[in-house]
C-alpha cells in the first residue's frame, strides 16, 4: 500500500476535503510538504492510502474543490 | 473586584462563558502559528481554525467555510467588505443608523474617488417607511448598499430581508452589519442574498475582543485590501490565493478564534431562543421602568428590536448619567456611540444619551437595582433644579 500526496489551493480547501473524506469514511493525514520545488499551493497535502485514490478524488471533486497536484512523495 | 452590573453589551459581553475562558486558556498552551509549520502545535491552530469555520457556517446556515475570512473585529470586515467589493465609480447607499465603521469607510471612498458618491436614507420609521426611504435613494448608478441588521444605539431592527429581495431584484452588491444582530436572534444566511455579512466575535456571540469575521457570499470576489504573508504560494511575489487566505494576510488569532467558536457553542448549549427570550423580557422591563421614571426621556422605541434602550436623564449630560450610575457599580455607555447621524435624527447629538443593553446573563433583579438609582439620580437633579 502506497501512500499518495493531495496538493490544494489553500489550508482551508485541505482541511475541508480532510472532513469530507472523514463523513464518508475515508482516512486522510494533513501533512507539510517537504519539497520546496512542489509549494505551489498551500504547502500542506491530505496523505492518503492510494488504495482509496481514485474514491477520494470523486468524492473532493463532487464537492468542487480543486486538487492541483498528486504527490508521490510529499 | 466589587460586584458589578453589566448593562454594557452592545459594546462587549461580560462577563464571558466559563467554557470561552477554558478554551482561550487551553489554546495559548497548545497553539503553534496555523498554516506556516508541519509540527503538532501548528497543526492543532490549523485544525482548530478551519473547526470555527464549520461551526460559523453550521450556526449561520451557511455552506462554504472557505468564504468565512476572520478578522480582529467588524469595523476591519467592514472596511475589508466595502473596499474590497466596490468598484472606482457609482454610487454607494447607507441608512442614517449605520456606525462609524460603515460612515468613515464609504466617506473616505467618496473622498478618494471623484466617481464615487454616498446617498443615506432615514431608517428611523416604521418598516415601510424605511423600503420606501431606501427604495427611493437607489438609482442606475447604486453599486453598493451597506446596511445595518440592527442600530446600535436604539437596537432598532431594520427591515433586512427586503432589503436584501430588493437588491437581488436590481443586482446591487449588499454587506450587512451584523455586529449587533448576531446572537440575539436567529440568523439563516441561506435564505438571504448579501454579497458579505461583517460580524462581531466578542458582542453577542460570546468570544473575546479583537475577533471579528466576515462571511462571503460564494459568487463573491472581493479584492484584498493587506497583502503579505500566510505560509502558502511562498515563492509568489502577489497576494493571488483564493479565499479565505486572500483576505487573511499575517497571523491570525488563533486564541479569539477558539474563543468564538466556543462562544457559539454556549449559545447553541443555552438555546439561542432562550436567550432571545431572556433578553426581550428584560428589555421590557427596563423600558416600563423608565417610562415610569419622572425627567427620563426614552428614544427610539419601536418594537422591532434586539434589548437595547437608550434614555437620559433631563438636565444632565449623558456622560454625567453614566458616571453616577458606575459610582454605583453599573456599567452603561454614554455619547455617541460612533453612529452620529442616528444621534442627529434623535435630536441627541450635542447631548448623547445613555445606552443600556443587556445579555442573557443580567438578571431581573439587577434591572431594578439599575432602575432605582436611575430613580435616585433624576430625584437629586430634580431638586438641584428646583434650588436654582
Amino acid at each position: 500500500m502506497n501512500t499518495k500526496y493531495l496538493v490544494f489551493t489553500s489550508v482551508t480547501f485541505a482541511l475541508r476535503a480532510m472532513t469530507l473524506l472523514k463523513r464518508h469514511g475515508l482516512m486522510s493525514r494533513l501533512e507539510k510538504i517537504k519539497n520546496i520545488s512542489s509549494l505551489g499551493g498551500c504547502g500542506y497535502a491530505l496523505a492518503i492510502s492510494s488504495d482509496i485514490l481514485d474514491y477520494a478524488l470523486s468524492v473532493i471533486g463532487n464537492e468542487g474543490i480543486r486538487v492541483i497536484d498528486i504527490l508521490d512523495d510529499k | 473586584m466589587k460586584r458589578l452590573i453589566y448593562l454594557d453589551n452592545a459594546a462587549t459581553s461580560y462577563p464571558k462563558p466559563k467554557n470561552v475562558i477554558s478554551a482561550v486558556n487551553e489554546s495559548l498552551m497548545r497553539s503553534g502559528n496555523p498554516g506556516r509549520s508541519g509540527h503538532e502545535l501548528s497543526l492543532y491552530s490549523m485544525k482548530a481554525v478551519y473547526s470555527c469555520r464549520e461551526g460559523l457556517c453550521e450556526f449561520f446556515r451557511f455552506s462554504h467555510p472557505e468564504n468565512v475570512v476572520f478578522t480582529y473585529n467588524t469595523t476591519y470586515a467592514l472596511n475589508m467588505a466595502i473596499k474590497g467589493l466596490m468598484p472606482h465609480e457609482g454610487e454607494i447607499v447607507i441608512s442614517n443608523l449605520e456606525h462609524n465603521s460603515v460612515i468613515r469607510p464609504v466617506k473616505e471612498l467618496e473622498r478618494q474617488n471623484e466617481g464615487i458618491s454616498v446617498r443615506i436614507f432615514d431608517a428611523l420609521g416604521d418598516g415601510e417607511n424605511v423600503v420606501s426611504n431606501f427604495l427611493h435613494e437607489l438609482s442606475d448608478r447604486t453599486k453598493l448598499c451597506v446596511i445595518t441588521m440592527c442600530s446600535n444605539v436604539t437596537g432598532k431592527i431594520m427591515p433586512f430581508e427586503k432589503i436584501s429581495e430588493i437588491c437581488k431584484k436590481k443586482g446591487i452588491k449588499l454587506i450587512f452589519d451584523a455586529a449587533q444582530y448576531a446572537g440575539h436572534l436567529p440568523l439563516d444566511l441561506s435564505s438571504l442574498y448579501f454579497s458579505a455579512v461583517c460580524f462581531a466575535g466578542h458582542k453577542s456571540l460570546y468570544g473575546i475582543m479583537g475577533t471579528g469575521f466576515c462571511i462571503f457570499s460564494p459568487d463573491t470576489q472581493p479584492s484584498a485590501i493587506i497583502q503579505g504573508g500566510n505560509g502558502a504560494f511562498s515563492k509568489a511575489v502577489f497576494h493571488d490565493m483564493p479565499l479565505p487566505e486572500r483576505l487573511e494576510a499575517g497571523t491570525v488569532g488563533v486564541p479569539g478564534i477558539v474563543a468564538l467558536h466556543e462562544g457559539i457553542k454556549h449559545i447553541i448549549s443555552v438555546g439561542q431562543n432562550t436567550i432571545s427570550e431572556k433578553c426581550l423580557y428584560l428589555e421590557a422591563r427596563l423600558t416600563k421602568g423608565l417610562s415610569q421614571i419622572e425627567n427620563v426621556t426614552l428614544y427610539g422605541k419601536t418594537p422591532e428590536k434586539v434589548s437595547t434602550v437608550l434614555f437620559n436623564i433631563d438636565s444632565l449630560e449623558s456622560e454625567e448619567t453614566a458616571f453616577l450610575l458606575s459610582e454605583k457599580g453599573i456599567c452603561t455607555r454614554a455619547g455617541l456611540h460612533c453612529a452620529p447621524l442616528c444621534h442627529k435624527t434623535l435630536g441627541t447629538l450635542e447631548s448623547g444619551a445613555v445606552r443600556v443593553s443587556v445579555s442573557h446573563f443580567n438578571t431581573g433583579e439587577e434591572i431594578d437595582t439599575f432602575l432605582s438609582e436611575v430613580q435616585k439620580i433624576s430625584n437629586l437633579t430634580f431638586f438641584k433644579g428646583k434650588n436654582k
